[in-house]
């Protein structure tokens, strides 16, 4: 999955709008932050880059310690522990959200999951692209009212659809 | 020891090309957010 990473954040950010949007999407894409930075000496991914950043047994705890430290580091600004969850959440949604556009390890010596609907590179973008639009407009209703009604606000949506179709087009999906 | 790639191969430029995808959402998300939150 691609695009559709972000629409989690988007989502966590209508519910929990203390939490700012620069922190959650980074947060929904870490797995693949990792991955990339992993395989920035070589930059040809390896099996063990993507089972350092995408293992299930490494993205609980990775999620875990996240919303740990943000609560840690942002408690006095009034963050609680529904936030932190809020951000440790939107990072498990990428292991949850992967398992069914590709095929995911678990454990060290455990099997690799997933549904795989990259097999499907169209009806798989047009998934993404759904799930952006119906997360863009639960995201949409906890805009100030006046903010709404601004077309500039359509640069959200937009922008991510055209990242989804371009990723699709070339054929190179993020894992 | 593995020597680092290339500047200019392709896997380099796939892996820049990875790094932007990675930053666009990031960067289009947080800017329209605050654009957005701020009342006139």
């Amino acid at each position: 999955m691609y695009a559709g990473h972000a629409s989690f954040a988007l989502l966590a950010k209508s519910r929990r709008q203390r939490v700012s949007l620069a922190l959650l999407v980074p947060v929904a894409f870490a797995p693949d932050w990792i991955e990339w930075v992993l395989a920035g000496r070589t930059t040809v991914v390896t099996t063990q880059d993507k089972f350092l950043s995408h293992a299930l047994v490494f993205v609980i705890p990775c999620a875990l310690v996240v919303g740990l430290v943000y609560w840690l580091l942002r408690r006095d600004r009034g963050i609680n522990a529904t936030d932190a969850l809020t951000v440790s959440a939107v990072y498990l949604s990428h292991w949850a959200a992967d398992f069914f556009t590709a095929i995911k390890p678990t454990w060290r010596g455990g099997p690799m999951v997933g549904l795989m609907l990259y097999r499907y590179v169209w009806p798989e973008a047009l998934a993404e692209c759904l799930l952006i639009v119906v997360c863009w407009l639960v995201y949409k209703r906890s805009l100030p009212a006046e903010s709404r009604k601004r077309e500039i606000a359509w640069v959200v949506p937009i922008s991510l659809l055209v990242l989804e179709l371009a990723s699709a087009a070339l054929h190179q999906p993020m894992s | 020891m593995m020597a680092f790639a290339p500047l200019r191969s392709p896997d380099r430029i796939r892996w820049i090309v990875v790094g932007l995808a990675l930053v666009a959402p990031w960067f289009i998300l947080a800017y329209m957010d605050r654009l957005l939150r701020r009342t006139r």
